[in-house]
């Protein structure tokens, strides 16, 4: 019941900003400077039936994804290291500093020198996501139980057995949430990149073509599908996670 | 092979306190281990199962440890029969009956064997630790209180079990419980 009330009241706040942009697109009277959420609807519905919209989706979302997956996996291997080896930590410590501190545009120039613009987004999505998650699964492998990690000592657990049942139910929580924070931020930086590296068929290259010629509906149809893209994703992942996390915990031991 | 644990004059010692020194023991079987709090029972048994350096001495004859520490010590999200078999080798599936019987013969019903260890009470948590220290494969068991929060019904069926299951190993069991001493009946070393 409580669920349902939050739910309307959520629906009802969505209901009441959508009144809000119509009357302000309405006021303002200007397509250019901005178009009312039907208009965008509308262009939004122009170009689903289009291949090219689909193309441009299959383009982007498979690098952005590929960036969160390297990235996942590498911070996964490098806080691991981290934990075992103090030098590694010692190395690791000022890149990841500097990862999380250099803005995201800079980086995105800079990479531009590096890579073609094709494969921006895989580079820069991993380079936003490696910061996040390796300090997630930091926090996880440092909140392990030192108890248990004794017990496991005495009794001489094999290494399987630690890992399933010591390590991964104190790593998966702490990953999941980076996860969430990481997969919006990856979507973000690599549309961004895409913006600037402009390859041919990406979602960024479409948001700029829209921007250049004034089409503000496209502007926003492209921005609403970015969104709708990271939400899903966020909470495929996520549910593939929860999956594991639950197994971790001991429901399918 | 019948273990025989040593200890030879060891001492511990921490900075401001001297917990015990130039201790010498001999054990062959199991025997019970009583000291008057704060004598350093619980470092001793660390030593023994390697998990505290000594400041000197040593100790030989430990082998393969089973233990029950001074917390319970499972894993919260296993329930107690997955916490037995996490400590066996390969081929754990054989034992899970044998496990279960252990378990409601020891007073836990179906009902709590399906639960969480996180959501079981103090002496059902006790059961578990002492079951898993009791099934895991071992030379020496190290049992550190290992009646704390049972009744005296559970712990009269601890020790039976003790009793049944560890033969002539060599144990050192370090308990207060005076009835649980009597009701064991093995051989006490008293210390400090």
């Amino acid at each position: 019941m409580k669920k349902t009330k939050k739910r309307l009241l959520y629906g009802a706040a969505v209901v009441f900003w959508l009144v809000v942009w119509q009357l302000a697109a309405m006021a303002i009277g200007q397509e250019v400077f901005l178009v009312s959420p039907i208009q965008a609807l509308g262009t939004l519905l122009e170009l689903l039936p289009q291949p090219e919209f689909w193309q441009r989706i299959g383009f982007s979302a498979g690098r952005i994804l590929l960036g969160f997956l390297l990235g996942a996996v590498s911070s996964v291997v490098l806080a691991v290291a981290a934990e075992r080896w103090a030098w590694v930590e010692a190395l690791l410590s000022p890149v990841m500093q500097l990862v999380k501190a250099t803005p995201v545009a800079s980086f995105i120039i800079l990479a531009l020198v590096w890579v073609s613009g094709s494969s921006l987004s895989i580079l820069i999505s991993f380079f936003m996501v490696l910061p996040v998650l390796y300090g997630a699964v930091r926090t996880g492998i440092e909140s392990a139980d030192g108890q248990l990690l004794e017990m496991a000592r005495v009794f001489r657990l094999p290494l399987p057995c630690r890992v399933k049942a010591i390590w991964l139910p104190a790593v998966l929580p702490a990953f999941r949430q980076g996860c969430s924070v990481a997969l919006g931020i990856c979507w973000k930086s690599g549309v961004a990149a895409e913006v600037i590296g402009l390859p041919d068929g990406s979602i960024g290259d479409a948001l700029y073509r829209a921007k250049i010629t004034l089409s503000t509906g496209e502007l926003f149809a492209w921005t609403f599908v970015i969104i709708v893209l990271s939400a899903a994703f966020e909470k495929l992942f996520l549910a593939l996670l929860d999956k594991a996390v639950a197994r971790a915990a001991g429901e399918e031991w | 092979m019948q273990y025989k644990l040593e200890i030879q004059s060891l001492t511990k010692r921490f900075v401001e306190k001297t917990l015990f020194e130039d201790l010498n023991l001999t054990v062959t079987g199991p025997a019970i281990l009583w000291a008057p709090s704060g004598w350093g029972k619980t470092t001793l048994l660390r030593i023994l199962m390697g998990l505290e350096v000594p400041t000197s001495g040593t100790v030989s004859g430990v082998g393969r440890v089973g233990a029950v520490f001074q917390e319970d010590r499972l894993c919260p999200q296993l329930n107690a029969v997955q916490n037995v078999e996490l400590v066996l080798p390969e081929g754990k599936e054989q034992y899970k009956e044998q496990i279960e019987m252990d378990f409601l013969r020891f007073g836990l019903d179906r009902a709590a064997l399906a639960l969480p260890a996180r959501k079981l009470s103090g002496g059902q948590k006790r059961r578990a630790a002492l079951l898993r220290a009791l099934w895991a494969e071992s030379d020496t068991l190290l049992l550190d209180e290992p009646f704390t929060g049972m009744d005296p019904a559970t712990m009269k069926k601890a020790a039976a079990l003790l009793k049944e299951r560890c033969g002539e190993k060599v144990v050192l069991l370090a308990t207060h419980d005076r009835e649980a001493i009597e009701e064991l009946g093995w051989q006490v070393i008293e210390l400090g």
